[in-house]
């Protein structure tokens, strides 16, 4: 039975090796922060970390996640005041909100990488990740405050 | 029935304005209005021209459409694979030969040698071109996948 480490923990599943992640994290463990969007790698809607690296869990097998280091929107922060987390509140970033959860986990890598990103660091660094909404410029904004405000 | 002309509600919005506003209106706000009027058509061109280089500089720059297309999944060191097997290296190599990098073994057993032609219909729609593999992430827009082709296999990425 393959033992994932998610958010910190570890937990036993017993989904099909072949399962893409998000469907373990969703269904499994019902972790439905990560969203589905196309399920082809396209959108940026179910963005977690793997090994701190931002990820489409929709192209990672179960398989190949073993043996690293998940992350999903549910354990970004321990109280959901991460940076990132603090800036999309005070720029009232999402419209709908459905992609916001893969727009932070990417962000959030990007300023892990890259603590002070310029605007075009930014665009490009957020380009995986769509918004049907158009909150893009908000998205930039929010990350330039988190940038600013640690 | 029509009412007596002191009692009829004024419809002559500027009767309520005091002279002197009218005037500041008619004099500063209305040429600062046209210049600003001016200033944003100005701007539009200029942000047309912007717009446009930039979208024919992001056509050609095959290294950002690296980054913001392909380097979710994918690496250009040697040795670091992601949910995809590290690029570096990849003009001239087997199709699924990238030691310890996760293959579908519709790839694995593909015979595919990848260079800047076989890159380019890849990445045109990589499950007609290699039925069974698990690369999803098509470009449709010609000039993109060619300076992608391009940059993946130019030189100093050839040799690992």
């Amino acid at each position: 039975m393959p033992t994932l480490t998610v958010n910190g923990n570890a937990v036993d599943t017993n989904a099909d090796p072949q399962t893409p992640l998000l469907w373990v994290l969703r269904e499994h463990l019902g972790l439905t922060g990560t969203k589905f969007g196309c399920g082809v790698g396209s959108c940026g809607a179910c963005t977690i970390h793997l090994d701190g690296e931002a990820t489409f869990a929709c192209q990672v097998p179960l398989e190949a996640a073993v043996g690293h280091k998940i992350t999903t929107i549910e354990g970004l922060s321990p109280n959901g005041d991460h940076p990132l987390q603090r800036a999309w509140i005070a720029e009232q970033t999402p419209q709908c909100g459905y992609c916001q959860s893969g727009q932070i986990m990417r962000a959030a890598a990007l300023l892990a990488a890259n603590p002070k990103p310029s605007r075009e660091d930014i665009i490009d660094g957020m380009a995986p990740n769509l918004c049907r909404c158009g909150t893009y410029p908000r998205i930039a904004r929010a990350i330039e405050r988190a940038a600013q405000e640690g | 029935m029509k009412l007596p002309a002191n009692e009829a509600p004024s419809l002559d919005y500027r009767a309520k304005v005091p002279h002197k506003a009218r005037r500041n209106y008619l004099t500063s706000d209305r040429s600062k209005h046209l210049t600003l009027l001016k200033s944003a058509s100005i701007a539009t061109s200029v942000l047309a021209v912007v717009l446009s280089s930039e979208s024919l500089a992001q056509e050609a720059d095959g290294e950002r459409l690296f980054r913001q297309r392909c380097s979710s999944c994918h690496s250009l060191e040697a040795g670091q694979n992601r949910t995809g097997p590290s690029l570096a290296g990849v003009n001239g190599r087997a199709a699924g030969s990238v030691e310890d990098a996760r293959y579908s073994p519709a790839l694995r057993d593909s015979d595919v040698v990848w260079n800047s032609e076989t890159l380019d219909r890849f990445l045109a729609n990589p499950r007609q071109f290699v039925p069974g593999t698990t690369m999803s992430i098509s470009v449709t827009n010609e000039a993109q996948r060619r300076a992608l082709a391009e940059f993946l296999t130019a030189s100093g990425r050839g040799t690992p």
